[in-house]
């Protein structure tokens, strides 16, 4: 698949919406590789609709539903290789993975969670990382692990106190003296009348001058806070080494058991994505794709960002009824008659399914194609930095010709129309012959062109049009923007949004009416018609 | 320290007009203040230039009292005389180590190293509130963060300024800007006729005004970039108000060689009295 068929289909209003919580979903999302298998996506659809019944269930308990997403939220990521030793950081991550996947599996149906491959991480783990007063969630190398850094731990206790001791008697003889104490400060300014005698203040206090009128003092430390801090610096040292001694423990139990991490973190995953496309599903009422060998049938389908359009402009949306055959199929209309959103509907509705959400139609059966592509304007231009836009679309019809031998989906959405009618319907007739002959293909192509060849194997539609049973050419006032969202309600409401066979010969022409309606000279309107009826 | 009652239970940002104006050294004297709530969370925003360099110049340490939470590395939090229980990893990765959300189990002196984007500082500031962690966040503003500060929401902001013979009368114009910054009204929804200035108000834009303006609606105090004098005579020309409010805490003066009745009189009464005691001074 191309990024410009994505764009094209406008597919990202519905994956935003997706919302995976953990940092593997996550991951799997910001991949956005279509599935071309058919049997991965029928898991895929099968392990969502596990989800939705677990939705279903919870309905009468939220709170459930919500620890759920909980712990989901707080599965972080860890490291994916053995290590001889697991930093704290690294212990931290798997012992945090551990706790949520552990809650998470208690909160899950039995059935359910060996659907999606969830179980225990054996090792007994849990105990293992939880030694000493330390949270489920967070982790130090506590003093339970080992009794000689309990000692040190100890020792350093009583060091910081000894510390302290002499501290307090320290800060006393300076309130004596001075009148001033640190509490904590790492320096004072204090004004030089209040140091007597700077040179014999010196036994107790470093003192250097700070500006006319002040004096910056730090506490001068004596030889037995010195020989604490010694202490403590080796006692520090000590300590680190002990830890690391730990570290290096824990280690291999976790190295043991990361194999098990990581396939949790791949059932984690598969959960993550299902319950994200179930409640998607919910949201914006999303059905299964049916997924087949024969014809695509696409039965109230929505485009969902036309439909959004729709709505901020106070139109009516008309969802899509269709069905696709195998080879090319050619659908003519008017502008503004909808063919390029049926084009967008059916690459809207394939890609959604193939990255494995379910689709916003009633019913939307379809084939796994490996190659998906779109070939027309609206595709980022950079790569054809000095090709016309004819050149362009030559060069993205030939990155399509190279998968018309294998399950591919082509829209053509008004391909060579900046060259001339007489050669873009060659063209044209030309790819339609070739498709004919692969029923693997499914082409569909939108042109204004009505002179392409009439052949056999190729299927050919139009749209509805302006219902001319009921066309009102009274276009509602206004001015500016306003009187331009008038205009297109105005067409829309008149227009139906519907495929129909299109039979050879047929000659029927809305765009001078439309062009009328929004706003075209009444004169030009009139002649431009009159010149119509004549070529006819 | 009067003026600083809302620091308990609160987010307040220390911060300063340039480098080396004492936030650090200011901040450790504020961790009491904050503890009187309950354990503190510290925060910085960036990675201090010199830890960056490797320059070897002692990083600026805070101390921690059991139950605090810092955010740092975890070669930091390695060498620190604290011992941190590790309560989160933050995504990504800084020069100096992942970053992580320590709690102190042991007291101790921290390195603080903060991400380099704001949304992940904001990020880690919202999940120690989330998880009550901490009751008071107190955030070590660099200088040239202060615009991304603004984005944290209801911040307190206290500013450190050192105050020389030589700078005097530029930091009194900062500090008179600064002041009559934060008593601006704040109208989140300026009425019609109000020029709503979205962005920053640079001298260029300021230039670009139209004549006729007399009453401007600026985003907030973090997107004026005008010279002091500058934007105290388009204040006193134009009626400006602010979409976001800025709540200044307080300003704390380190001076050398000037008196704080000189200060005071540079600075005129409406800074004057925003003035804080500096904690390391002591009294004549």
């Amino acid at each position: 698949m191309t990024r410009g068929v994505w764009t094209y289909a406008g597919a990202d209003a519905l994956w935003r919406r997706f919302q995976p919580l953990t940092p593997f979903g996550r991951d799997a999302k910001a991949r956005m590789v279509p599935i071309t298998g058919r049997a991965a996506l029928e898991e895929r659809y099968d392990l969502t609709d596990a989800a939705l019944a677990l939705l279903g269930t919870l309905d009468t308990d939220r709170v459930t539903l919500d620890r759920i997403h909980h712990h989901l939220r707080r599965l972080p990521r860890f490291p994916e290789a053995r290590q001889e030793v697991f930093d704290e950081v690294e212990v931290f991550q798997l012992k945090k993975f551990l706790f949520n996947h552990r809650s998470l599996l208690s909160l899950l149906p039995e059935t359910l969670g060996q659907r999606f491959g969830l179980r225990e991480i054996p090792g007994g783990l849990v105990e293992l990382l939880g030694a000493g007063r330390q949270g489920d969630e967070s982790f130090y190398v506590a003093d339970a692990y080992d009794p000689e850094l309990a000692e040190v731990r100890r020792a350093l206790r009583e060091a910081d106190a000894a510390s302290s001791c002499l501290r307090e008697e320290y800060e006393r003889a300076l309130l004596e003296r001075w009148g001033f104490a640190f509490e904590g400060r790492a320096f004072l300014l204090v004004p030089r009348e209040r140091i007597d005698d700077a040179s014999a203040a010196a036994a107790l206090l470093e003192v250097e001058p700070w500006d006319a009128d002040r004096l910056c003092v730090r506490p001068r430390a004596g030889a037995p806070s010195l020989c604490l801090a010694e202490e403590t610096s080796a006692l520090l040292s000590r300590e680190r080494s002990l830890e690391a001694r730990v570290l290096e423990a824990l280690s291999a139990p976790l190295s043991a058991a990361l194999p098990f991490f990581l396939e949790q973190a791949r059932a984690v995953e598969a959960f993550d994505l299902a319950l994200a496309g179930a409640r998607l599903a919910r949201e914006a009422g999303l059905t299964r794709p049916v997924l087949h060998y024969g014809e695509i049938v696409i039965e109230r389908g929505r485009h969902l960002p036309t439909e959004t359009l729709c709505g901020s402009l106070g139109t009516p949306y008309a969802p899509l009824d269709a069905t696709f055959d195998g080879g090319p199929t050619v659908i003519f209309g008017s502008n503004m008659g909808g063919k390029t959103v049926v084009l967008k509907t059916l690459a809207f509705l394939q890609l959604v399914a193939q990255a494995g959400l379910f689709v916003p139609a009633a019913r939307f059966a379809t084939r796994v194609f490996r190659h998906l592509h779109y070939v027309g304007e609206g595709r980022e231009r950079e790569e054809g930095r000095g090709l016309s836009g004819f050149g362009f679309e030559i060069r993205q019809f030939n990155e399509a010709h190279a998968d018309f031998g294998g399950e591919t989906l082509a829209l053509f959405d008004e391909f060579a129309r900046t060259t001339s009618s007489g050669e873009a319907e060659a063209l044209l007739s030309a790819i339609l012959e070739e498709l004919a002959g692969k029923p693997r293909v499914v082409a569909l192509f939108s042109t204004h062109f009505r002179g392409v060849r009439r052949l056999p194997g190729v299927r050919y539609f139009r749209m509805g049009g302006l219902d001319r049973t009921r066309l009102d050419l009274a276009v509602p006032g206004g001015t500016g923007d306003a009187d331009l969202a008038a205009r297109i309600r105005h067409i829309d409401r008149q227009m139906r949004y519907c495929l129909e066979p299109d039979a050879p010969g047929e000659r029927r022409s809305d765009a001078v009416t439309v062009a009328a309606l929004l706003g075209l000279s009444p004169a030009l309107a009139r002649r431009a018609g009159d010149f119509l009826k004549q070529e006819n | 320290m009067t003026g600083l009652e809302g620091v308990a239970g609160g987010v307040t940002a220390v911060t300063g007009f340039e480098k080396g104006s004492g936030k650090t050294t200011f901040l450790n004297a504020l961790l009491p203040v904050a503890r009187r709530a309950g354990p503190v969370a510290v925060f910085s925003v960036g990675v201090d230039g010199g830890l960056k360099a490797r320059s070897g110049t002692a990083a600026p340490e805070i101390l921690v009292e059991e139950g605090d939470v810092v955010l740092t590395t975890d070669s930091f939090a390695r060498s620190s005389s604290a011992r941190l229980e590790v309560l989160e990893t933050l995504p990504g990765r800084s020069v100096l180590g992942r970053l992580l959300l320590g709690r102190a189990v042991r007291r101790g002196g921290v390195t603080l190293v903060g991400p380099e984007n704001l949304a992940a500082l904001s990020g880690a500031v919202d999940l120690v509130r989330e998880e009550r962690w901490a009751a008071s966040s107190i955030v070590d503003g660099a200088a040239d963060r202060v615009t991304q500060l603004g984005a944290l929401g209801d911040v307190g902001f206290v500013y450190t300024v050192r105050v020389d013979r030589a700078n005097l009368l530029r930091v009194a114009g900062r500090l008179r800007a600064l002041v009559a910054l934060s008593e601006l009204p704040v109208v989140p929804d300026p009425p019609e006729g109000v020029l709503r200035l979205d962005g920053p108000l640079t001298d260029a834009v300021r230039q670009g005004l139209p004549a006729s303006v007399v009453t401007l609606s600026l985003e907030d105090f973090t997107k004026v970039f005008l010279p002091a004098g500058e934007l105290l005579r388009l204040l006193a020309r134009i009626s400006c108000s602010v979409r976001r409010g800025f709540r200044l805490l307080g300003v704390v003066p380190s001076l050398r060689d000037v008196g704080p009745e000189e200060l005071c009189r540079e600075v005129g009464p409406a800074v004057a009295a925003r003035l804080l005691p500096n904690p390391y001074e002591v009294a004549a």
